[in-house]
């Protein structure tokens, strides 16, 4: 029994050591604490405790100084990049990374907004909880257009551990019965508004193929036993959830994987851990351990496993393993094949249209939804695919009422304006194109040639950019999404097209550095995400993906992480490990 | 005898040393009653320049935190509900233009609000402060909307406007008086009935 949950020094050689805390650190090591492991959990930043750490928590807007935003200030100094997240603000800003502590470089003449949470739970505590499952499209696509490499799973590998971590991790939503985004175990999903009904139905008559279904997400909506006993309780429409949720309403490594890691008392977390690189034995073939520098004091110290599972993040763990230069491996461990690092993905949240529902005056709704609805990718097969592009996107969205927001921009001075202000306005409706992006070996990131950071570990060095076939889809999407809220009758109807201004890196969906593939002369991991060249070593965040897909990639994460710890763990029984 | 025209005059006359008894009340208790009586004082002269300048850390000179107080005022009045001095917009507006807005955005509403005082000034040769509140109104009414101000003008001053509405919304009283709070609502409806008479919801989840 591990009697104290937080170590510091530490000889002890663990079963496992999970490097990270976010969504799949904390699965990750769940599981293997579940199957009797000694599991160490490593975490570069500092301890959040559940409800106690959420300091903002509950706060009225008029509790914070600037109401909410963030002084200039500050974001010049520490906050340059993370201040584009949409969720960043005075509210938020202490679970987002520090950008003067933590740099990174980019290609001259590209750029990679990088959003980091270096905490204990990660981006776990703010991520926005949509939970979709990949398709057989999906996992067949590079094959199918001959884009990135096969993936070496199919979608019946990952059924049943979709729905094992959706029946823990609680996920509300609709059985539609949609082949290109299988149903899962669901909770009651959130409820449409009236537009929004009115929108679906028009869109399904007007353009058979297209879907609207309400947005799949972590939310309890009707918790079950299971969730009652983690602690956790019904969610109460705040839609306040990256301050923290001292309900436990939305799925964290802090609500839900962490408290039943630590049941077990097979857990030991080391925070405030910088993970410099692992130890390998090049006798045996096999990592032993991992270097960390001292958050803090940047003193350095090891730590020992029989096996490494790196959870750090699609550009972390590449990281971690870039930096990792041995004998047998000068250009980074288990990068044999030299594609570690590359075939860097993110989504493509570029473009869309809104426009004016007509009508609903006497409806309103009651809550903060913490969701939107979706229309699921209708070019989700080369048969559905444009003409001059590959792959399709998905559109996201919802209805709006208006408020004195939106109503401030009218003219209008005095008791009569005052009045207007506080009573609901227009309904409007948004279609907001999430596009697949390309696995391309020319995006990529590597080790800084001199820059390091505070800890001494070279900068990550960016280069990533947009192709032709994300520019062509935007442009598409732009007029799709222009043409769907035109044709059912909305008013208005406003399009954006972004791509040119945003860099990639905002959808926060940073996939593909350490690739999954069937031949370890290009791809990394094989199709249990372990390393095809290091046995013990295993990647199972965003680094191991393929193809991108559309959806967003979370869910997928926490089923690939049971599915691999699994695999090892009967491993090691067997003694191959 | 006085004419009619001089009756008039008088009227008004008594009328606005009222108003400018009121005001004065007024910036006593805002600013105490030194700088009061010298704001008071450099309202009879405007001129085009921007009058004593703000002093050090300061974004707004005693002048120009008068007017904004009277925009304040007047933009949104004392109803049922509170008006934006009464929450301490006339506060927050310089507040939050130095710590969360460009120097560009600065500089527009500093501009603006000398533009309204000088348009004050043309139409009633009074600062905008000494105008009944009608005229403030009115005054504001026009600027919106026809071609005393120009097309900047008009986007400078919206921007003002919705710094001051959002202001208002996010103080304590503005967000749970005069709109419905509804801090844990405890689950989503899609829809509900509602009356011309209902309030829009509040907190928002981001602003």
């Amino acid at each position: 029994m591990t009697t104290d949950l937080y170590i510091h020094e530490s000889d002890q050689e663990y079963d496992a050591i999970v490097v990270g805390s976010g969504i799949t650190g904390g699965w990750a090591a769940k599981e293997f604490c579940e199957r009797g492991m000694q599991t160490l959990m490593i975490e570069r930043g500092r301890v959040v405790e559940h409800r106690k750490d959420y300091i903002t928590e509950g706060k009225g807007p008029w509790e914070f100084e600037n109401r909410t935003k963030v002084d200039n200030l500050l974001i010049e100094e520490k906050f340059a990049v993370q201040k584009k997240c949409y969720a960043f603000s005075d509210t938020t800003k202490h679970f987002f990374g520090n950008d003067k502590d933590l740099p990174y470089s980019t290609e001259e003449g590209t750029g990679f907004d990088w959003i980091r949470a270096n905490q204990l739970g990660g981006k776990s505590l703010l991520w926005h909880r949509q939970s979709y499952r990949l398709s057989d499209f999906d996992f067949s696509a590079n094959k199918a257009d001959g884009h990135g490499n096969d993936w070496p799973i199919r979608y019946k590998d990952l059924e049943s551990w979709y729905s094992y971590v959706e029946k823990f991790a609680g996920i509300s939503g609709s059985n539609e019965g949609l082949e290109q985004l299988p149903d899962s175990e669901f909770l009651p999903p959130f409820d449409m508004t009236a537009p929004e009904l009115h929108v679906k139905q028009k869109i399904e008559q007007q353009f058979p193929g297209r879907h609207m279904i309400m947005g799949r997400t972590a939310h309890l909506t009707q918790p079950t036993q299971l969730h009652l006993e983690q602690g956790r309780v019904s969610c109460q429409a705040r839609n306040e959830c990256q301050k923290g949720c001292s309900f436990g309403a939305y799925f964290s490594t802090q609500s839900s994987t962490l408290p039943a890691a630590a049941k077990t008392g097979n857990l030991s977390i080391a925070p405030n851990s910088v993970v410099h690189s692992l130890i390998y034995d090049e006798k045996t073939q096999r990592v032993k351990g991992v270097r960390v520098v001292d958050n803090d004091n940047l003193s350095t110290r090891e730590y020992f496993a029989k096996v490494v599972f790196l959870c750090a993040s699609t550009l972390g763990s590449a990281q971690i393993m870039l930096n990792t230069k041995t004998k047998s491996f000068p250009n980074g461990i288990a990068n044999s094949s030299g594609v570690l690092g590359h075939y860097l993905m993110d989504h493509n949240y570029n473009a869309g249209a809104t426009g004016t529902v007509e009508g609903f005056d006497d409806k309103y709704f009651s809550g903060r939804r913490p969701s939107g609805i979706l229309v699921p990718n209708f070019q989700y097969k080369p048969s559905l695919y444009k003409k001059n592009y590959v792959r399709g996107y998905g559109l996201a969205g919802g209805s709006h009422r208006d408020n004195w927001q939106g109503n401030a921009q009218q003219t209008g001075i005095g008791a009569d304006y005052k009045d207007k202000l506080n009573k609901p306005g227009k309904w409007s409706m948004g279609l907001h194109a999430q596009g697949e992006m390309l696995p391309r070996f020319d995006n990529y990131m590597a080790l800084h040639p001199t820059k390091t950071d505070k800890w001494g570990i070279p900068l990550i060095h960016i280069d990533c950019t947009w192709s032709d076939n994300e520019k062509l889809m935007m442009a598409d999407a732009e007029q799709t999404a222009f043409d769907m809220l035109t044709k059912i009758g909305l008013t208005e109807v406003r399009s954006y097209n972004s791509i040119g201004k945003n860099n990639p890196g905002l959808a926060i969906h940073e996939l593909g550095t350490a690739r999954m593939g069937r031949d370890p002369k290009d791809s990394v991991l094989n199709s249990f995400n372990q390393c095809h060249d290091v046995a013990n070593l295993f990647v199972p965040d965003g680094s191991s993906f393929c193809s991108s897909a559309v959806q967003n990639p979370s869910l997928t994460f926490m089923a690939m992480t049971v599915r691999a710890v699994d695999y090892c763990v009967k491993e090691m029984k067997a003694r191959r490990i | 005898m006085p004419t009619h025209s001089n009756e008039i005059e008088l009227e008004n006359k008594t009328d606005d040393q009222d108003n400018r008894r009121l005001f004065m009340k007024k910036m006593v208790a805002l600013f105490g009653a030194t700088t009061a009586t010298a704001v008071m004082s450099g309202c009879s002269q405007f001129s085009m320049q921007r009058p004593n300048p703000p002093k050090n850390g300061q974004l707004l000179s005693e002048h120009e935190s008068t007017v904004l107080y009277s925009l304040c005022e007047t933009i949104l009045p004392k109803t049922d509900t509170p008006s934006a001095v009464e929450v301490g917009c006339h506060e927050f507006v310089p507040h939050q233009l130095q710590h969360c807005h460009s120097e560009k955005q600065q500089n527009d509403c500093i501009h603006i609000i000398n533009t309204v005082d000088i348009q004050a000034d043309k139409a009633f040769s009074k600062s905008f402060v000494l105008l009944q509140p009608s005229q403030q109104q009115q005054l504001l009414v026009d600027f919106e909307s026809s071609s005393v101000s120009t097309l900047n003008e008009k986007k400078q001053f919206s921007f003002l406007k919705a710094l001051i509405v959002f202001g208002y919304f996010t103080s304590e009283l503005g967000a749970t008086k005069a709109l419905n709070y509804q801090p844990v609502p405890g689950g989503f409806i899609g829809s509900i009935p509602i009356n011309s008479a209902t309030k829009s919801w509040s907190p928002q989840a981001y602003y």
